[in-house]
């Protein structure tokens, strides 16, 4: 096969047999504002999902597909991504088809037909691959030139929410340069199919605020190797997983038992009736209502959540007690004061509620966004409470909106990346795969709530030293004897003939972890240093 | 308490003609005009941000003291910043070793600058050397003559963001003054049309008072769902009552920053004094932080924490709070010979409603006859106002 073989240009084509090994990478062609849209997302996007802010690209052809050229892309298609606007400039995101498994349509000859990802024909030009593709899959970023990598990276800067995820951005001026004159759009495209956008993004941003809210789940962490924020974290990600084995007893009473199903699904799938417990009422409750946030394109508007809540429990009177009705038209009522000039207290809530049911929509009213909920501090709320509105906000926000901070490092964005990904393919029931996905992010806290051994000691020391935490303690043993104890102004000192027998200088967990919660809630981004502290050593893998 | 500060915005949340509006090249004469909450303040700061990150000189011009404080502690940067009368003067000291001439005639202890005498000064002074990149937010707040005065000296790298309907001084810019003074062809100016800042209820009150100058269009309503502003009517009596309520959305939100706009001295300092006297005991976090200012003061407020901010009508512009406590719009005047000048003044007090999550927007009237007026200035429609009763 030549190296420069044209799109379309069929006659010099040679090679019809099957290409094994499969191709290393393939190539979607920009431009800057929709690379960046796509970071923002944390999610290689199909057109379809970049709303008002898509720029005309070589996405436009086929809504719910990714089409990749296999080769150095046509000249055609790199124009067509920068005509929109002037201030536009191509890039190129190299895919790695090493770990890309499954069924993609595939332009060969000009006829569009079904493969199945890695072997593919020496005839393909372009594979459509069913959107989205995680970041985890992507290679890197192609720049025609160093200005325009210049631009793109200067450009990155300019937002809230454009995750820096340790892409190589490089210059290739050569995959800029293709002498083909083949046209673009494509003669033939698959027909558009749906992402469940929406619903991933809620899944996405309910992943990335438990993690970083379970660095504030510290309860019981003598007791325990694992605390409400973990637990939670452990079964959002691993959907399906048996919540049972956890070691948090009571996590099955709790609303938040639902989020293993539903991040299997993307949707609730309890059905309840009159005779079930309260809690698992309550828990169909919550998450029929997120389902129904999902649905109404929820983004900011606390009152449209209000109303949703009245709505469902009107509809599903038949199927809760009075009781529960009762106490939850309360809360409506209450909450709706709340978010106006009403003569209410936050203390007064806590008493009269004591679901975190209720109290996660309470702090939903309460605090604008997610920002605000990681700031969140008001004594008397519970772990579960916190998680419980960690996903009401998420679903809110949506990954997208989330700011770098609360994504926590590069692993982690493509850790849930990968996540969302898996989530839409398996709600399209595409057959897709990723290959293995990352391991789970864990938050910073994880590291430090099983026992510590030496190591995990040296780290905490050192953290809390650089941070002047006040949880250090040194132990200094020395004999029996007279000791001269010398007093000052500033402290005392106290004589020893010879050396002490031991000087220990240790860090109390239980202060450690307090002081570990407190400064990742006034800076989120905080915990990538954290992070980075431990997995320089042997303790954090 | 969490901080305030300037965001960056995401990229989802600007618009392609807010990309056009910040991809507009470094050099040259730029003007991007837009109604209250298109995001013209944050393309200024971005442009301002450019800057100093490549390490360009440049100073960021605003219209007064308070936008001043606003901006400098909102940004994350150390902000080159002044008040465009303060810098000017200190360039014309500089060229001339003269103060700026002014006439004499004095209105409320401020005397105008004489602008012709400026520009024929300036004839006879060198050009200026240093001539730094000028953002110049609220530019329609500043005198044609200040941007001519610029010209003659040499200055050449403008990024003018500006809002026709948002003047509220009395010597001011029109959009064509603007480009006729630094040369811009109309067609290159960036229109910005979508409104980022309000909820679709607020802006549709905001679009109520909208007087209809073609120069600067109205913001586009924004698809963002929240409840309508409300009015409050309430008995003199009660206004203890109210203050109490105000401060515990606060206390139930400490990082809230809420604006209480009022009409007069008289009803700012009425409103001061009910806030201060709450009783700090029956809060969860005490007595939140009370800040006030008025024409000519230059006390340090904190546009970067929670709290109350107590101001007049006339120094709201510009700013921009989490909620809007219009009080006692009753004691507005009514200017029978010119309604458009009330009108533009609701207008820009509505808008400083940030896109909240609640009410975000409040308008209290006492009971009484004063507000009689209000009648018919107010929209009826309970889809843009919902009427309470206290």
């Amino acid at each position: 096969m030549t190296e420069n073989l044209d799109l379309f240009d069929y006659e010099i084509q040679n090679d019809d047999r099957p290409r094994t090994p499969a191709l290393q990478s393939a190539y979607l062609v920009t431009n800057n504002k929709n690379l960046l849209y796509m970071l923002s997302a944390g999610l290689v996007l199909s057109s379809d999902c970049l709303g008002d802010k898509y720029y005309l690209d070589t996405l436009a052809c086929s809504p719910g597909w990714i089409p990749l050229f296999l080769r150095t892309p046509s000249k055609a298609a790199l124009n067509y991504s920068t005509t929109e606007s002037s201030y536009l400039v191509p890039c190129i995101v190299e895919i790695s088809l090493c770990d890309l498994a499954g069924p993609v349509q595939v332009l060969s000859k000009g006829e569009l037909k079904q493969q199945t990802l890695p072997l593919i024909e020496g005839t393909v030009e372009l594979i459509y691959v069913p959107a989205p593709i995680p970041l985890s899959s992507v290679v890197g970023v192609l720049c025609r030139t160093a200005e325009d990598k210049k631009t793109i990276l200067s450009d990155m800067k300019n937002y809230g929410n454009v995750s820096d995820v340790g892409l190589k951005f490089s210059t290739e001026k050569k995959r800029f340069t293709s002498r083909s004159k083949a046209k673009w759009p494509p003669t033939s495209a698959p027909e558009s199919r749906k992402t469940s956008h929406a619903v991933v993004q809620a899944a996405g941003g309910m992943l990335a605020l438990l993690r970083i809210m379970a660095n504030r789940c510290v309860s019981k962490p003598e007791s325990s190797h694992e605390c409400w924020g973990t637990a939670v974290h452990t079964v959002a990600f691993d959907p399906g997983s048996d919540m049972e084995s956890r070691s948090l007893p009571t996590l099955e009473d709790s609303i938040l038992y639902g989020i293993s199903s539903w991040m299997e699904a993307g949707r609730s799938v309890q059905k309840t009736n009159v005779t079930d417990t309260r809690s698992l009422i309550l828990r169909s409750l919550f998450w029929r209502t997120i389902d129904r946030m999902i649905e109404n394109g929820i983004t900011q508007s606390k009152s449209q959540v209000h109303d949703i809540l009245a709505e469902y429990v009107l509809e599903a009177k038949d199927e809760m007690p009075t009781a529960i009705i009762n106490k939850v038209s309360e809360l409506l009522k209450d909450l709706k004061s709340l978010m106006g000039l009403g003569d209410i207290r936050i203390s007064e809530m806590l008493e009269k509620y004591q679901s975190s049911f209720a109290r996660a929509f309470l702090i939903y009213v309460l605090r604008e966004d997610s920002s605000a909920l990681v700031e969140f501090s008001e004594p008397g709320f519970t772990d579960e409470d916190l998680l419980a509105a960690a996903v009401l906000f998420g679903t809110q926000d949506g990954y997208i909106a989330l700011p770098t901070n609360l994504r926590g490092n590069a692993a982690a964005v493509l850790a849930t990346s990968h996540q969302m990904a898996l989530l839409s393919h398996r709600m399209q029931n595409s057959g897709l795969y990723f290959g293995k996905p990352p391991a789970r992010p864990k938050p910073a806290v994880e590291f430090f709530l099983r026992d510590w051994n030496d190591s995990i000691q040296e780290i905490a020391l050192r953290i809390a030293t650089k941070n002047r935490w006040k949880c250090i303690q040194t132990h200094i043993r020395i004999g029996l004897g007279n000791y001269q104890v010398n007093l000052h102004r500033d402290g005392m000192e106290i004589v020893i003939n010879d050396q002490p027998k031991t000087v220990q200088t240790v860090v109390d967990k239980r202060i450690f972890l307090s002081f570990l919660a407190e400064a990742i809630r006034r800076n989120p981004g905080s915990e990538t240093q954290y992070l980075k502290e431990l997995t320089n050593s042997e303790a954090g893998s | 308490m969490a901080n305030r500060s300037f965001k960056l915005p995401n990229i989802g949340d600007l618009s392609k003609e807010q990309d056009a509006a910040l991809e507009l090249p470094k050099d040259g004469q730029h003007l991007i005009v837009g109604g209250p909450g298109t995001g013209k303040t944050v393309m200024a700061l971005l442009r301002a941000r450019r800057y100093h990150r490549e390490k360009d000189d440049y100073v960021f011009l605003v219209w007064n003291h308070l936008l001043r404080q606003a901006s400098v502690q909102l940004a994350a940067w150390p902000l080159k910043i002044d008040t465009w009368e303060r810098w000017f003067g200190r360039l014309f000291k500089h060229l001339t070793d003269r103060q700026l001439p002014r006439i004499d005639n004095v209105s409320n202890g401020y005397s105008q600058i004489d602008w012709n005498a400026v520009l024929n000064d300036i004839q006879e002074v060198r050009q200026v050397s240093r001539r730094p990149y000028l953002v110049i937010d609220e530019g329609q707040d500043m005198p044609p003559k200040f941007y001519r005065a610029l010209v003659d000296l040499g200055f050449e790298q403008f990024y003018v963001v500006a809002d026709q309907n948002q003047q509220i001084t009395e010597v001011n810019s029109s959009r064509k003054d603007i480009e006729d003074s630094l040369g811009i062809d109309s067609k290159d100016v960036v229109e910005l049309r979508k409104n980022y800042r309000n909820s679709t209820p607020v802006a549709k009150l905001a679009r109520s008072f909208y007087t209809g100058d073609r120069a600067s269009p109205p913001p586009e309503v924004p698809d963002r769902p929240g409840d309508p502003p409300l009015l409050v009517t309430y008995s003199p009596d009660h206004i203890d009552e109210i203050c109490r309520n105000i401060v515990l959305r606060v206390d139930r939100d400490p990082g809230k920053l809420i604006g209480v706009i009022a009409p007069n001295n008289d009803v700012r300092e009425s409103f001061l004094d009910c806030f201060e006297s709450t009783d700090p005991d029956t809060l969860d976090h005490g007595l939140p932080r009370i800040d006030t200012t008025f024409s000519g003061d230059r006390s340090k407020i904190r546009f970067d924490r929670g709290g109350l901010i107590v101001i007049n009508a006339q120094n709201c512009k510009g700013l921009e709070f989490d909620d809007v406590i219009m009080a006692d719009v009753d004691q507005h005047v009514l200017w029978q010979s010119d309604p458009d000048r009330t009108k533009k003044l609701f207008y820009v007090m509505s808008a400083r409603a940030l896109a909240g999550n609640r009410h975000s927007l409040f308008l209290l009237k006492r009971s009484g006859p004063d507000g009689k007026w209000l009648d018919g200035f107010l929209p009826d429609d309970p889809e843009i106002l919902k009427v309470n009763g206290a």
